[in-house]
């Protein structure tokens, strides 16, 4: 009789923790999303259109909050501060284009503290492969042996003499290290001859370019001084010279379509802000889940693959 | 229950999703309506140009700019651009004035071939990036581009040309994004009859490979609802053309989207289902409890009953329970009663054994005649005191009888003899005795000492007071009369007052002033406790005129066998098998 009372009362006490736990689901409704903020530099630049276009389809189908801080050239402690506000205003995760001259890990530990963190790098960003935080960026070196091939498949595999001067904004970051040293790799044998090597940042260098000795190929390594050098060539400041570079943005696809750029390197930039965004999702919805890098693709473009249906898409992302 | 929330669930689950299908009818009828007044409006567009500029006017005619500038101006919002070119795809008028790029390779476009192929015809084509002008601010635009052949006057020339009407892609892009972005999983996209896409919410991610769609299944339907399956997931398709280009709009409703309202229904037929479950054990523990409760508890009494304790007997629950505790207690009652009864009765056997013991070895008799006896002895009356001694010796036999209680009736006659030939000693000829005894009833079981108490009184309180000529009289008569034995002892002495009679039997207060104190009750229990309540004595009495008293037990032949078993309690039966008394 009492073993009966005994599993009597267990089982009222089960089904009516049950129904309480029920009733809570029920009279939960429907919980807030969680919210992320994208913080990039410059991010109403045309870089970013795919990669904007990317997290926002990752964020609809997650169910994710986005929140896209509007910058403009950022300075570490700039963005320092913003993380801080998006943090106070309610980010539970964050996706971030380190700023230049910025300690990343430390920085954005003591920004962050234990929010979940994606890296992305979008061609100029400085140091970031060693970062302990994950990282969604392309291969810069296949990037560099990429526009190494171009070059050599256009000059039917005999640039013989040939000579080329090589740009990139910051070139000691490993981003820019690597996308050299692959070009450079991808060169070797060939006969080119490397005549000059520009870096630094900010404005001089559109100086610097035409300033520099006449080489027969220009490349160009990141997205701002692509568009730059682009300019250069619609404005015939780069004397004939043919410009091959590595970027993401409506303004090098227009140069490239308008012959000013005779071949691009064009990296991913809707699988960087989907991917990298959807990495961010299921930490936010699983806890438990360890957020990893991951390493978007990369097409080598010239004018004649702009307009090929299938590809406009991936080229033209509203 | 289970089952019934199950259909129930079924039935609901059904019925939202015949109502998700109708709400995405109703939805997408709405979207149709304002892709074709949208279509309509870019047809209108082009019939405007077309018979109202193109043919009316010569292409170099400043005019023709001007008024494809006011049409323009009239619809830029949804508009791009407004192109004329001529059958070998040199531009011939554009609105807004812009450059053209070089080398567009127009004739080469899907467009232009499409107007160039079937010139009777509009052609829509699916969107694209318009590769055509230049745009200073580096932007491109993604169109639709609405073709057709048009005839044309250059410079009085008649001719063939293409009409080329842009239209901002991101007026439909609109139209569809307001009716995506459902929570649900539900979304729409749009389709050419080709089964290209036009419009979806995951456009880019299937260019990439990255997402699926089964586009080519939707473009080949009719208008209507339709199962399908992609990825292992089940959905259903509702499909509606869109009139003029053949597009399909096409709504997906995934199986595994259920809208907000029938997850509140799963969520409520659990918890319905949980709070019945609880309802059902608490109300099976309560009937069962009132069902087997009275059991147990009645069960528990009978128990502690058994056990020595004197509970109440429980008499509660049902109708038939209360019967059974009702019956328990009873029969414990006539039990307790009973084992009481048998008690009592062996406590009376005792004492009245013991006192026909007392009796057996009554000193004043004994020391009566022991006196007589020597009496006897000293008056050299030798042979009398050697009679007296003999009878006394005969009547002490039988009274010890070796212990037994149950002697024959032989016995017992004999006993009754040697009293009374010793009292009629003492009381010389005071009274007379007789005996009329019938023949074969002395082989029968009798009570020991049953004559002899009664005898006494008779001589006592009958005759014994009487002269010598009064004529004192004791009869005694023995007769078997069916299967009882009666003996009978009648005196016609004093007798007894009627009050007393009635009493002499059951009050145990009357005190023998003399005698052996057994007295009639004495030998009426034992006779009843021996052979049962129906047999005993019967005292008939008036006074001055004598006593009858009337003895009557069973007619039970004398054996061993019987005699032990009526020393046991047991009256032996008809068969000698013994039975309760």
């Amino acid at each position: 009789m009492r073993h009966d009372r005994r599993f009597f009362l267990l089982a009222e006490l089960v089904l009516g923790a049950a129904a309480v736990a029920m009733l809570i689901v029920m009279f939960s409704g429907k919980k807030e999303n969680p919210r992320a903020a994208v913080i990039v530099s410059e991010s109403d630049s045309g870089r970013w259109v795919s990669f904007i276009s990317g997290i926002k389809q990752a964020a609809a189908e997650q169910e994710i909050d986005l929140v896209i801080s509007s910058t403009g050239e950022l300075t570490a402690e700039q963005e320092r501060t913003l993380i801080r506000q998006e943090l106070a205003g309610g980010a539970d995760a964050l996706m971030v284009q380190p700023a230049p001259g910025s300690d990343t890990d430390s920085m954005l530990r003591s920004a962050a503290g234990s929010i979940p963190v994606m890296l992305v790098v979008g061609g100029s960003s400085p140091d970031a492969d060693g970062s302990s935080f994950p990282l969604t960026a392309p291969d810069n070196y296949a990037m560099g042996q990429s526009l190494a091939s171009m070059i050599l498949e256009d000059f039917a595999g005999k640039p013989d003499g040939k000579t080329i001067g090589i740009v990139g904004q910051t070139l000691d970051t490993e981003a820019a290290r690597m996308r050299e040293q692959g070009f450079r790799d991808g060169l070797e044998g060939s006969g080119c001859q490397i005549l000059w090597t520009l870096e630094g940042t900010g404005d001089d260098k559109e100086a610097n370019i035409s300033g520099q000795a006449r080489a027969d190929i220009v490349a160009v390594l990141d997205t701002a001084d692509l568009e730059a050098a682009g300019a250069d060539a619609e404005a015939r400041k780069i004397h004939g010279a043919l410009v091959y570079g590595i970027g993401s943005s409506t303004k090098a696809l227009y140069f490239l379509d308008h012959d000013n750029i005779s071949g691009l390197v064009v990296p991913n930039g809707f699988d960087m802000g989907y991917l990298g965004f959807t990495e961010i999702a299921e930490k936010l919805h699983h806890r438990s889940y360890s957020m990893k890098s991951r390493t978007i693709s990369f097409r080598s473009v010239r004018r004649e693959d702009l307009f090929i249906d299938e590809d406009q898409l991936l080229f033209f992302t509203e | 229950m289970l089952a019934v929330s199950l259909i129930l669930y079924s039935r609901f689950s059904g019925s939202t999703r015949d109502a998700a299908i109708r709400n995405t009818q109703n939805v997408m009828r709405q979207t149709q309506a304002n892709l074709e007044d949208y279509l309509v409006s870019m047809r209108q567009i082009s019939d405007a140009v077309n018979f109202n500029v193109i043919s009316e006017l010569d292409v170099s005619d400043p005019a023709l700019e001007q008024q494809l500038g006011l049409i323009y101006e009239s619809y830029k919002d949804r508009l791009i651009s407004i192109a004329l070119y001529n059958g070998s795809g040199s531009l011939l008028a554009a609105i807004p004035v812009a450059s053209q790029k070089t080398d567009p390779n127009v004739t080469r476009q899907s467009w232009f071939i499409a107007a160039m192929d079937e010139i009777e015809n509009m052609h829509f084509s699916t969107p694209h990036v318009q590769n055509l002008f230049d745009d200073s601010t580096y932007s491109y635009h993604w169109v639709i581009s609405l073709s057709r052949a048009v005839d044309i006057t250059d410079s009085d020339t008649p001719g063939m040309g293409v009409l080329l009407v842009d239209m901002n892609y991101s007026t439909i892009s609109q139209i569809m994004e307001q009716i995506n972005g459902d929570e649900s999983g539900q979304y729409y996209y749009l389709c050419d009859s080709s089964g290209k896409i036009i419009y979806h919410p995951k456009q880019v991610l299937i260019a990439e490979g990255l997402a699926d769609e089964d586009s080519d299944f939707a473009s080949m339907q009719s208008d209507g609802v339709y199962r399908d399956s992609l990825d292992g997931k089940n959905r259903s398709l509702v499909v509606q053309t869109i009139s003029y280009t053949g597009w399909k709009l096409v709504g997906v409703i995934p199986d595994s989207s259920p809208a907000q309202s029938i997850v509140n229904v799963q969520y409520f037929i659990i918890l319905l289902c949980i709070i019945t479950m609880m309802l059902l054990i608490a109300l099976n523990r309560i009937v069962s409890g009132r069902i087997s409760r009275p059991i147990l508890r009645l069960n528990e009494s009978v128990t502690a009953y058994e056990a020595g304790e004197k509970p109440a007997i429980y008499i509660g629950g049902s109708t038939e329970i209360r019967h059974l505790g009702h019956s328990v207690q009873n029969s414990y009652e006539e039990i307790d009663r009973l084992m009481k009864q048998i008690v009592q009765e062996q406590n009376e056997r005792r004492r009245s054994e013991a006192e026909a013991l007392q009796s057996q070895i009554n000193p004043h008799f004994l020391y009566n005649t022991l006196d007589s006896i020597t009496w006897m002895v000293e008056g050299g009356k030798n042979d009398d005191a050697v009679d007296m001694i003999s009878e006394l010796a005969k009547l002490l036999r039988i009274s010890l009888s070796k212990g037994h209680s149950v002697i024959s009736v032989r016995d017992e006659l004999q006993h009754a003899r040697s009293y009374m030939h010793i009292q009629k000693t003492r009381y010389r000829d005071r009274f007379q005795m007789e005996y009329r005894l019938d023949a074969g009833i002395e082989d029968y079981c009798c009570v020991k000492l049953i004559l002899q108490p009664v005898l006494e009184n008779s001589v006592y309180y009958g005759v014994g007071e009487a002269d010598e000529d009064e004529g004192g009289k004791i009869l005694v008569t023995g007769r078997k009369d069916g299967d009882v034995i009666v003996l009978t002892v009648e005196d016609n002495g004093a007798g007894i007052p009627e009050e007393m009679a009635a009493r002499v039997l059951t009050d145990d207060t009357i005190v023998h002033k003399r005698g052996s104190g057994v007295g009639l009750r004495n030998v009426n229990r034992r006779i009843q406790l021996t052979f049962g309540e129906a047999y005993g004595l019967q005292v008939e009495s008036e006074p001055d005129c004598g006593t009858r008293v009337t003895i009557s037990f069973p007619a039970i032949p004398f054996t061993p066998e019987n005699q032990a078993e009526l020393e046991r309690g047991k009256l032996p039966g008809k068969g000698g098998t013994g039975h309760e008394t």
